[in-house]
């Protein structure tokens, strides 16, 4: 269990700059999930937490200790790998019990330890196959027992469900954040799946281009994004967004974009700007008098079954807005029927011309 | 052929089981891919091409061998071959030469394991470590692999003469008067394994880098997070992983030092001085081409044959117990 700090980590490769005055503060038992668009540094971040990667400048503290210059072999922590780097080797007991050996600890204790570790896991039939003899799902299995049998000070995580398929890749994500939980260390976990952020992450870091764009708790991110980039990253499907001109007028302000006019709550200025609405916010009814209304056509209707996904396109004369709504329950419309789509002001959010919130909407 | 073709192509055409050549050839391939082998022509036929290859230069030589080496014969054709039972083998097995050649054989071997066997491997670890950076260096070490062993060896005698030789006057600066070392039978074959050493070493370096590349850097990053140094890496991730490699570069060292050594034996000091340097290989050659002793020379060549034979058996064996395959 420890205390983390980036404290403005940068990193380059040669003359490419991966990782941009990174800082982040992970506290002691946390989860938090780094997400971002393949090649924006997370694994780069991660790596160089782990020692294995030497940033350019900034310090990384372990309990308030600079480890930047320590050899991750003296740092204390575990990583599981996304290839689960399973030493091909050696029997599944041997890669759990690895670390514990170089410890010079006492051949029974490794036997119980390892044990325990692999009872955790469900692993207990598999210790003396070699990696080779697994499936996907028990090696990911073998790689978080090698990394929780040393009762690492903290976890690192470099996408370990990449490999695997929807439904083990369901279940071991609720398997991982349990056993973290129960074993209270903390965790910094990477990935590009928003969903795994989403479900697991105390608090998630959305990362591009290598700095941070924005930290919270999955639910503040999701809700209250502060750019255009984090709306459209988080949630699937992605957030609408539209550009579109503020107008203000006798103090009323509208969003005004080809083929669409909505009223915006005051305090709104004037100039270009973005518009974003979640799919999820539409409905076909309206709720409440101030709700504000959507005219288009149906260009596509996706069925899954618990909802149905409805693209809808907005056309005017100077122009055509596109959007996704995101309906409970089943719908049939035939294509290129006239919709009407309901939103409740609260729900939009307006970026200014540079994609940062403007500080209006919820 | 053409009627049959015919007839096979109407709806009912799968290929009879025993149709044998006389089907048409797809439908051979058909046959061959269903069911392999059921007394068909048709395998004996691919395989022809290699088959005869063998038997012609390979088994052909080798029953011949054996039969010469039960006769006395002098390589001329007018003369008759006069049969004279294992005579060939005690003469052999009890002359000095013979007795030199196996002894000098073994000092061979051994000295190639550390030298080319083992000698490689840290070079090729840290020449892996070094990632692209390595390039050059593997150029530079592969080189005197392509140089032939000729242009070695005179280069060799050169550098090495005490008289106006290279090594002379570096000899002189730590004082000390150069010796002859390729007239001396102490020091005449370390002068030979260590230019083959030289010659050989880049190549085995190579093919320690190709097992090398096969290992997942995951692996080592995975190590040292799991708390191991260096040393340890090396000693539980980087030998076992490479004991194909290892396997693989003994095998074909050991056997092929045998015969690499026989230019520069042949070049720099034909056996000598006093048989110091000639091996079983060179003692051959010796036997049926320096005496005409053609029933000697192929005894000689039976014993090789048999003492690599063992070699490669007891190193197959080896390799299946000790090998830690990898996924
Ligand atoms: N050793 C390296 N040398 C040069 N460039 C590198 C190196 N490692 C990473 N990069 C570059 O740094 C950037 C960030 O890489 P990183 O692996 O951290 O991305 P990532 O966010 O983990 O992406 P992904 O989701 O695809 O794994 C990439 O543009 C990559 O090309
Ligand atoms: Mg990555």
């Amino acid at each position: 269990m420890a205390f983390i700090q980036f404290d403005r980590v940068s990193k380059s490769f040669g003359a490419t700059r991966v990782v941009l005055d990174f800082s982040l503060e992970i506290a002691e038992g946390e989860f938090v999930v780094l997400v971002g668009p393949s090649g924006c540094g997370k694994t780069t971040s991660l790596r160089m937490l782990a020692g294995l990667e030497q940033p350019t400048s900034g310090r990384i503290l372990i309990d308030g200790v600079d480890v930047t210059q320590v050899p991750s072999k003296e740092r204390g922590l575990a990583m599981v790998f996304q290839s689960y780097a399973l030493y091909p080797h050696m029997s599944v007991a041997e890669n759990i019990g690895f670390a514990l050996s170089l410890q010079r600890l006492p051949k029974a204790e490794i036997e119980q330890r390892v044990a325990a570790a692999a009872d955790r896991l469900d692993i207990g039939h598999l210790l003396s196959r070699k990696p080779r003899e697994l499936s996907g799902g028990q090696r990911q299995r073998v790689a978080v027992a090698r990394s929780i049998v040393r009762e690492p000070r903290a976890f690192l995580f470099d996408e370990p469900l990449s490999n695997l398929d929807a439904k083990l890749r369901h279940s071991a994500r609720v398997e991982i954040r349990t056993l973290q939980r129960q074993l209270g260390i903390t965790t910094l976990y990477v990935t590009h799946d928003q969903v795994e952020a989403m479900t697991m992450a105390d608090r998630i870091v959305v990362m591009d281009g290598g700095a941070i764009r924005q930290v919270g708790t999955p639910m503040d991110v999701y809700r209250n994004p502060n750019s255009v980039f984090v709306a459209s990253f988080l949630g699937a499907p992605p957030t609408n967004c539209i550009d579109g001109e503020v107008t203000v007028s006798d103090g009323a302000a509208r969003f005004v974009a080809p083929a669409l006019s909505v009223p915006l709550p005051s305090g709104a200025r004037p100039g270009r700007g973005t518009l974003g609405i979640r799919p999820e916010s539409f409905s076909l009814s309206q709720q409440s008098g101030e709700d504000i209304r959507l005219e288009g056509r149906v260009r596509f209707v996706e069925a899954l079954g618990a909802e149905t996904l409805i693209d809808v396109a907005m056309e005017g004369q100077d122009g055509a807005a596109y959007l996704t709504a995101r309906l409970p329950g089943q719908h049939d419309f035939a294509q290129g029927r006239p919709i009407g789509l309901f939103a409740a002001p609260a729900s939009l959010r307006l970026f200014d011309a540079d994609g940062n919130h403007a500080g209006m909407g919820r | 052929m053409v009627d049959t073709a015919l007839s096979n192509a109407g709806p009912d055409a799968r290929p009879h089981p025993r149709g044998g050549l006389q089907r048409p050839l797809a439908a051979g391939w058909a046959h061959l891919r269903g069911r392999a082998g059921t007394g068909s022509l048709v395998p004996w036929l691919y395989l022809a091409p290699t088959l005869v290859l063998l038997a012609v230069f390979t088994y052909w030589p080798l029953i011949h061998t054996a039969y010469l080496s039960l006769v006395e014969w002098n390589l001329n054709p007018g003369q008759p071959a006069r049969f004279v039972g294992l005579d060939n083998y005690s003469r052999v097995a009890g002359s000095n030469l013979f007795q030199a050649a196996l002894g000098n054989t073994l000092v061979y071997l051994a000295a190639s394991i550390p030298l080319k066997v083992l000698l490689p491997i840290p070079i090729a670890v840290f020449l892996w470590s070094l990632g692209s950076k390595g390039h050059i260096y593997r150029a530079v070490l592969f080189l005197p692999t392509l140089i032939s062993f000729v242009v070695v060896g005179v280069a060799v005698m050169w550098i090495l003469n005490p008289i106006f030789g290279y090594a002379k006057q570096y000899a002189a600066m730590i004082g000390i008067r150069m010796p002859n070392l390729m007239a001396d039978p102490d020091t005449a074959i370390w002068v030979i394994i260590v230019v083959s050493s030289w010659k050989v070493l880049g190549f085995n370096v190579l093919l320690y880098l190709a097992g090398l590349a096969s290992i997942n850097r995951d692996y080592i990053e995975a190590m040292r997070m799991d708390g191991a140094g260096d040393g340890t890496i090396f000693t539980r991730l980087i030998w076992p992983l490479l004991t194909p490699t290892l396997m693989f570069v003994l095998i074909s060292t050991l056997i092929f030092t045998m015969q690499q050594v026989f230019t520069p034996i042949d070049l720099m000091t034909q056996g000598g001085p006093s048989n110091s340097t000639t091996n079983l290989f060179y003692m051959v050659y010796q036997y049926s081409f320096v005496t005409f002793d053609v029933g000697g020379g192929a005894a000689g060549t039976v014993m090789l044959f048999l003492l690599l034979m063992v070699m490669a058996l007891v190193q197959l064996r080896l390799i299946d117990r000790r090998v830690q395959y990898k996924q």
